[in-house]
């Protein structure tokens, strides 16, 4: 059953790796990994946005296999007709370091320990942590156990506490294997969970083995699997992984585009983007933040265009999600509290000080090593010194902006949430972290000097 | 070799050997941590079979009784919250509501609390009593 559930997502992530090819022509060995792990997500997300119309035209989910194997044949003709006179394969010359055979070393010892740790969280909880079950799982439950009447999925009689409101890109795409499978089997939700985690790490290390080194690539994978929390996050079947990857997936592409220049990679950063908005709430936020962002770092670059080709991208997804949202989602609860009120809390100092002592103290703790993994990375800065500038700097402004408006986001929801303020961090801050915590690795290792360079004897 | 490189060489090894040493902890506590064959979930699936075979609909909207809507009663706020939300994603895309206003009622009662409900309902409800202090309710007067 594990492998059926692996093999009905096949066709949806190899049509993913298609599209990325098509509007992102680049060659090379580097380049086709970071477009295979950038393809598994995007394939599933683009899965998840047309079963909903699939779902929203015909209310079954009969023969939605046969629309992923159509347009990934569509596709796959595409790209041969396109390529046909330009194939040729070279194998790629690999040549290890001393110093880059031991971080591969460390880093297989790394993914082995995280992928049995994810392998027990999966034999123990194979529904998924409470977050899970409870939001996303059940979300798909409600779509696949009636499809002729799978729009009651949004009746304002289910509680609150469900969320019914949530985006629903695990939702449809479990819900949709499920059909394609003939059985409603918890394999699906967990090799979901799994393509994730390993899309996640594997875009992460490619993108810093192109734009930076191999050494850089294994450090930061060293970094995002040494700690428990891709293993377990990522294996709860929470969204906080996928949008973690959709956040990571559309900066890598904004720093692609700020160094080549290439339309296509704008798109994709923004079609990424909107995944992320049908992925998780927060994502919403992160779509809209980027466009300010980009705009000032592209100040100087025709921002218009930058802004259009994004915007390019985004516009599907954006369409599907705020169709969702007006016309089928209840009401958010977060943002429940109304006007009045919600100033009300917004100048409340002790709001602030309680947000900010949180935030600090997850600083100093994130990662579960006993030491915050951020100070560490602060300290390892220091050591190893920022890289020269040389590279693009919009890329940097941008993704730095991106990031600090996300966190300042984030900041903004704690102070008007209607709930209990402590319980509502306590449930969600490092969970927010995390969600920020893997673009930001990205965007670290490509700023500090790459440790071949640094390690080099003078 | 000069002190910078030094500090560097340690600190890059110190990265991989905690990342190690933390992955094995990691680990060792996930396996401490429980029972391969006690999910939760899964032993809550098969306590509400007998509901499901029982409701003459896949969906609508179904009333879900506990022991604090029950006065009297004697009740756990949290395991009550627990086991609602346990309950709507066994019986999905059944929407369960609090109280018994539905024409189908789930009650999950301890046997304290359902003797107390069954004195003051008596001849409201036709009831299904099931495992596991379970019970279905069927409204039989308006």
């Amino acid at each position: 059953m594990t492998l059926l559930s692996i093999l009905v997502f096949l066709p949806p992530m190899l049509a993913g790796i298609l599209i990325i090819h098509l509007l992102w022509p680049e060659r090379g060995w580097k380049v086709l990994w970071i477009k295979v792990f950038l393809g598994i997500g995007l394939g599933l997300g683009q899965a998840s946005l047309l079963d909903f119309i699939y779902m929203l035209l015909f209310s079954n989910e009969y023969g939605f296999l046969l629309v992923q194997l159509a347009i990934f044949a569509g596709l796959l003709i595409a790209v041969i007709v396109r390529e046909r006179k330009n194939f040729r394969l070279t194998l790629p010359r690999v040549q290890f370091s001393r110093l880059q055979i031991i971080l591969l070393a460390g880093l297989l010892i790394v993914i082995i320990l995280s992928a049995l740790s994810a392998i027990n969280v999966w034999a123990r909880e194979p529904h998924g942590a409470w977050d899970a079950w409870m939001m996303y799982n059940r979300a798909a439950r409600f779509i696949y156990r009636d499809q002729p009447g799978w729009l009651g999925s949004f009746l304002h009689q289910i509680d609150p506490i469900f969320h019914a409101d949530y985006p629903l890109q695990m939702g449809m795409d479990i819900a949709w294997a499920w059909q394609a499978i003939g059985q409603e089997t918890q394999r699906v939700p967990i090799v979901l969970s799994g393509l994730f985690m390993f899309a996640c790490a594997g875009l992460l290390g490619t993108s810093l083995n192109l734009t930076r080194s191999f050494g850089q690539a294994s450090i930061a994978l060293i970094l995002l699997l040494g700690s428990s929390l891709i293993g377990n996050e990522g294996a709860s079947q929470r969204a906080d992984l996928p949008l973690a990857y959709f956040f990571l997936g559309s900066i890598v592409l904004i720093y692609l585009y700020a160094t080549s220049k290439k339309p296509g990679l704008l798109i994709l950063a923004g079609f990424m983007a909107g995944l992320a908005a049908w992925t998780k709430n927060e994502g919403s936020l992160f779509m809209l933040i980027a466009l300010p962002a980009l705009f000032i770092a592209f100040l100087h670059q025709q921002p218009w265009r930058v802004l259009g080709w994004y915007l390019l991208g985004l516009a599907f997804p954006l369409i599907i999600v705020l169709y969702f949202k007006e016309f089928l989602a209840p009401p958010s609860d977060v943002l429940g509290n109304g006007v009045a009120r919600s100033i009300q809390q917004a100048l409340d100092v002790s709001r602030h000080i309680t947000i900010l002592k949180s935030f600090g103290a997850d600083f100093l703790s994130f990662g579960g090593w006993g030491i915050g993994i951020l100070p560490i990375l602060l300290a390892y800065a220091l050591i190893f010194k920022l890289a020269p500038f040389s590279d693009p700097r919009p890329a940097y402004m941008a993704i730095g902006l991106i990031l600090i408006l996300q966190a300042i986001g984030y900041y903004g929801i704690y102070l008007i949430t209607p709930y209990d303020l402590q319980w509502h961090i306590d449930f969600s801050l490092s969970r927010l972290v995390f969600q920020l915590y893997v673009p930001f690795l990205f965007l670290f290792f490509t700023i500090v000097t790459d440790v071949e360079k640094a390690l080099a004897v003078k | 070799m000069n002190i910078r490189l030094i500090v560097q060489r340690v600190m890059l090894a110190g990265i991989v050997v905690t990342s190690i040493y933390f992955g094995v902890q990691n680990l060792r506590t996930a396996i401490a941590v429980g029972n391969l064959s006690s999910d939760p979930v899964t032993k809550w699936e098969v306590r509400f079979d007998a509901v499901k075979k029982l409701l003459p609909f896949k969906r609508g909207v179904v009333g879900y009784l506990t022991n604090s809507d029950v006065p009297g009663a004697i009740y756990d706020a949290n395991n009550e919250q627990g086991e609602y939300t346990l309950t709507q994603y066994t019986m999905a895309p059944i929407i369960l509501v609090h109280g018994d206003n539905e024409e189908w009622t789930i009650a999950n009662l301890n046997n304290k609390a359902y003797q107390i409900w069954s004195q003051l309902n008596h001849g409201e409800f036709r009831v299904f009593p099931l495992n596991d202090n379970l019970y279905l309710l069927h409204r039989v007067a308006p």
